[in-house]
């Protein structure tokens, strides 16, 4: 289990919520490539896996409600759109 | 699961922020929590982020959701998708059932090996079947409603 702490603000995060400041470094918590679950209040990674079935037996097994999960890029950089070819 | 026909009402959502490489702050996504289900796993799997993107021609899913549906990834129909930066992959085409806030309906979607996302929404098998209305400034939110094409989806609550 992996867990996300939020920090003292730094001027990147100011005029954000709390919540969404936990989140931010929430996220940043999570290894590159895996899946993680996302607590109910968005500010802790209740799970980490290889998988998302992985992931998802995970977060049953905990017992969560209200959790979503989501996957971690290599890097965290903005997405661009795909069109097939 | 509610009868067919009942239009849920429009829902709004908020922006939610991503990191971006340590010291480049964050960014705002418009996301989406899904499920998703198919013919051979007929319940809908635990609920997962997919980006909206209205750039993208249709949805695509990372394969590890393939896996979880017990769909043979391969035995879609194979094809080939580029993003801007010119990088060619190879995705295949499976039927399977959305699961969208209340709404459930078929489509047509794409999984790859490796996306850097869980999934994206595009415009096939999303912006077909929803109006969205994006609000990209504060308060940073967007609005989801079902399409004309309403009446061909079923309602679940």
């Amino acid at each position: 289990m992996a867990s996300g702490t939020a920090a003292r603000p730094s001027k990147e995060m100011m005029g954000i919520s709390e919540q969404e400041r936990g989140r931010i470094v929430a996220l940043r918590s999570v290894p590159a490539g895996k899946w993680a679950v996302l607590s109910q209040d968005e500010t802790r990674i209740e799970a980490v896996a290889d998988s998302f079935g992985e992931a998802a037996a995970q977060a049953e097994h905990l017992g969560l409600t209200g959790y979503v999960i989501l996957k971690a890029p290599s890097r965290w950089l903005p997405l661009v759109a795909f069109r097939p070819c | 699961m509610a009868a067919a026909g009942r239009v849920p009402p429009l829902l709004r959502y908020k922006f939610k922020p991503y990191p971006l490489d340590e010291g480049a702050g964050f960014d705002w996504h418009p996301v989406l929590p899904v499920r998703i289900s198919s013919s051979s796993s007929p319940r809908p799997t635990a609920p997962f982020e997919a980006l909206l993107d209205s750039g993208a021609a249709g949805c695509l899913f990372d394969a590890s959701l393939a896996d979880a549906l017990h769909l043979d990834l391969t035995s879609g129909t194979r094809s080939a998708a580029i993003g801007l930066g010119n990088i060619r992959i190879e995705i295949w085409y499976h039927s399977i059932e959305l699961h969208v806030e209340g709404v459930q309906y078929g489509a047509e979607v794409a999984f790859a090996n490796d996306l850097p996302t869980a999934g994206i929404l595009g415009r096939k098998g999303f912006f077909d079947r929803f109006k969205v209305t994006f609000t990209p400034v504060v308060p940073l939110e967007f609005e989801v409603e079902p399409s004309d094409g309403a009446s061909k989806l079923k309602f679940w609550r």
